[in-house]
């Protein structure tokens, strides 16, 4: 029955995100925008769900990046995507802040509050509390996580229209490729070769 | 640039989206090959939003996005009774006092299913694996991970894109996903129905399908499974912390 009651949420919950295309859409521009200027794109979230998410992940874009442990340093004009569950954390507020130091945009996927507010563009990923969907009489907290879903699946829509772009300005994003498919193995190299020097 | 009147009928495609039929495996190689088709063979699906003036531009995020649900309405359809079968494993595992363990890799997993994840129930032990002793439990999708630990007769259930062939399976596209497959290793897997690239989404002029799904709907099923234990823990008089 929770199992079942989790289900009728997400299934709500997914197509939910298209009435963030908009949002979508803008954020996609943007990217495209600081491709074409020669910038980078980072990902970054403390719990390491979203940014462990698109680290050369079998078909999503070499162009959108973890930023820890990349050994990589923000500069101006580059892009980074902070995912959030909490929409007034302190940490991530200061994320923003040492980002905006450096002269890089922040674009934030979180709930409604000062994150959003403090981003340079802020996604609200969706109307109610998604950190924890299902409850029961007696239990101290609520529990079934769905923002990490939700995140993902606006990152990789986001991802979805930026390839629509880029390819509408004759550049041809790196896609990476899995490793265990035939040949996958010389072929990510190959990729990996492309996207260091075309950038994108 | 889309007008604000265009995003009103996309949104109102949404209900179109969440109606409640009931797929079929012709349906999912259908909605897989429909979300797939990208520029060149989505030609139908674009000129239908030709009419209402919808720009190509929205329809690549959008057809990701139908075709995450698609495969998830599948996941429901198919493997809920496994779900329910794996479930009990664990409570009457947790009944007896043995351990449950979890140990999900690759891209967003380990952190979702993290006992520190806020709102995730700290029901699964995920270090130690290797200590896990007769009638534990263990749920993963990492067949290397649990190898060795089936003859000890340790409840292994796995969570897994399939490894049988079909003609949906691209040649040669298992020949070095290693000695082990996660049904080697299991006493029941649970199937995410997604194809062996990952990605649903393809596109004219790019080599590789767009959109990976695996980390979105394995984590969908760790989360439902984790539900359905709940429930039965709860009805036990267990209530387990919370992270």
């Amino acid at each position: 029955m929770l199992a079942e009651k989790y289900n009728e949420i997400i299934e709500k919950a997914i197509p939910g995100t298209l009435k963030r295309l908009p949002e979508i859409k803008r954020a996609a521009e943007m990217v495209a925008e600081a491709v074409n200027r020669g910038k980078r794109i980072f990902v970054v979230d403390r719990y390491g769900v979203i940014d462990s998410e698109v680290a050369e992940k079998p078909a999503g874009l070499l162009l959108f990046r973890p930023l820890v442990n990349s050994g990589e340093k923000l500069m101006e004009g580059d892009i980074l995507f902070l995912s959030s569950f909490q929409s007034e954390d302190e940490k991530d507020l200061e994320i923003v802040k040492e980002a905006h130091d450096l002269g890089a945009k922040v674009i934030s996927i979180s709930p409604d509050g000062q994150l959003a507010k403090k981003s340079d563009f802020g996604i609200i990923d969706l109307d109610s509390e998604m950190n924890a969907v299902l409850n029961v009489d007696r239990a101290e907290l609520s529990f079934a996580p769905l923002s990490g879903i939700i995140h993902v699946l606006i990152i990789y829509m986001i991802e979805a229209d930026t390839v629509e772009r880029l390819l509408a300005a004759g550049k041809k994003p790196s896609v990476s490729n899995a490793e265990y498919m035939d040949e996958g193995a010389t072929k990510l190299l190959e990729v990996r070769k492309k996207f260091a020097s075309q950038g994108y | 640039m889309q007008k604000k009147e265009d995003f009103k009928e996309i949104t109102s495609d949404i209900d179109s989206i969440c109606d409640n039929k009931k797929y079929s495996r012709r349906d999912f190689i259908h909605s897989l090959s429909a979300t797939s088709f990208g520029l060149f063979g989505m030609g139908a699906f674009i000129s239908s939003c030709g009419k209402k003036e919808i720009t190509v531009s929205s329809d690549l995020a959008m057809a990701y996005c139908k075709g995450v649900l698609d495969i998830l309405k599948i996941v429901h359809e198919r493997e809920f009774p496994t779900i329910r079968k794996a479930a009990a494993l664990g409570i009457q595992a947790k009944m007896q006092g043995h351990f449950l363990f979890s140990k999900m890799v690759d891209g967003m997993l380990p952190g979702e299913t993290s006992n520190s994840r806020p709102g995730m129930p700290n029901i699964y032990r995920t270090d130690k694996l290797r200590n896990a002793v007769r009638d534990d439990f263990i749920v993963t999708n990492d067949p290397y991970a649990t190898h060795g630990l089936t003859e000890r007769l340790i409840k292994v259930i796995g969570i897994s894109k399939p490894s049988l062939l079909n003609k949906e399976t691209p040649p040669k596209s298992l020949n070095n996903m290693g000695t082990f497959r996660i049904e080697d290793v299991s006493h029941l897997v649970i199937y995410t129905h997604i194809s062996p690239e990952d990605g649903i989404v393809k596109v004219k002029g790019l080599e590789y399908p767009l959109g990976p799904v695996s980390g979105i709907i394995q984590s969908y099923v760790f989360h439902v499974l984790t539900a359905e234990i709940m429930e039965g823990l709860i009805k036990e008089g267990m209530y387990p912390k919370i992270g």
